[in-house]
């Protein structure tokens, strides 16, 4: 079973095919490799989320535009800095991990009367100015994400470029001139 | 008291709209209340702060945003680029005045200040 494959098999929303994959049989070189990195992947995976409650974790949505000279891959990302993104090219594609955090401020302590009477806030050190009293409409995507997006053969990996511009990631490979190792066949008459 | 409500149907995601061939879609939000407003963040991934429009009147508050459209279609597409556009309703007990509005990495976060009377007073503690 290839990478994909058992990434997409544990992907909570497809927990109906979950089951607990049997122990690898012992293999060296390449093999052991890639099943070490499918099991990392697949802890990564099945990690809980930090979305809504009751909603399969968040993986964000992604484009790929193709055009003679490069592959464009985007990526939806509201909220996200560079610092926030972490971008991985492997055998399987262009890995994109991130994490959406919640806005924190610090208030400074101090007592307040509310219609309830008056309050100490001898913990207000430590909770945000931004603290969520009560939430209303709770929609937005929150917390760490793991994204694969399979990349086909004759880009130039090592010139791929990356930036987020608006909450959008976008990653650009250029063309090679041509596919590497590709080669036509004469058929003989 | 005061509330902010959505009005019309949860947001569907930019998958659902752009398969329903939307021209606009409806931005994710959180609504949540502080001591002092209530705040509303919408993700509109892809919007600058010249494409952003944010307008109260009355008590109706309407966001919206442009996104920049690439000139072919996506070889392979999950979300569509299509401009953002959600409306919400607001109680008269808030201060339309002093909305304010920022837009960072494609999240827009409205302030909407309740009026100063449902506002927590607030008490320093001096030293003696």
């Amino acid at each position: 079973m290839g990478l994909i494959d058992k990434v997409a098999d544990l992907l909570p929303w497809r927990s109906e095919h979950r089951e607990a994959p049997p122990p690898p049989p012992p293999r060296g070189g390449v093999l052991s490799l890639r099943e070490d990195l499918d099991r990392w992947l697949g802890r990564l995976l099945e990690e809980p989320r930090g979305s809504a409650p009751g909603e399969p974790g968040w993986v964000p949505a992604a484009n790929v535009h193709e055009t003679d000279d490069e592959l464009v891959v985007t990526v939806e990302v509201p909220g996200l800095e560079p610092s926030d993104l972490d971008l991985m090219i492997t055998p399987s594609g262009l890995i994109i991990r991130g994490e959406k955090r919640e806005g924190r401020e610090e208030r400074p302590p101090g007592v307040r009367v509310t219609p309830e009477g008056l309050i100490l806030r001898t913990d207000a050190r430590n909770r945000p100015a931004d603290h969520r009293r009560d939430v209303y409409v709770a929609e937005c995507h929150y917390g760490a994400f793991v994204r694969t997006v399979p990349l086909p053969p004759g880009i130039d990996l090592d010139g791929a470029e990356a930036r987020v511009t608006n909450g959008v990631l976008t990653v650009r490979f250029p063309k090679t001139a041509r596919r590497p190792g590709a080669r036509r066949i004469p058929i003989h008459t | 008291m005061a509330t902010l409500t959505t009005t019309g149907a949860p947001a569907p995601t930019r998958r659902e709209a752009g398969e329903r061939g939307a021209r606009t879609t409806s931005p994710r939000v959180d609504i949540y209340e502080t001591e002092k407003a209530y705040v509303l963040l919408a993700d509109m991934p892809g919007v600058a702060t010249d494409g952003l429009d944010v307008e109260a009147e009355r008590n109706t508050l309407v966001i919206r945003g442009r996104v920049e459209r690439p000139a072919v279609p996506p070889d392979y597409q999950e979300f569509e680029l299509a401009d953002y556009q959600r409306a919400f309703t607001l109680t008269e007990d808030l201060d339309t005045e002093g909305i304010t509005a920022t837009l960072r990495d494609g999240v827009l976060r409205v302030e909407i200040p309740k009026s100063p009377k449902l506002q927590p007073k607030k008490i320093p503690v001096k030293t003696e």
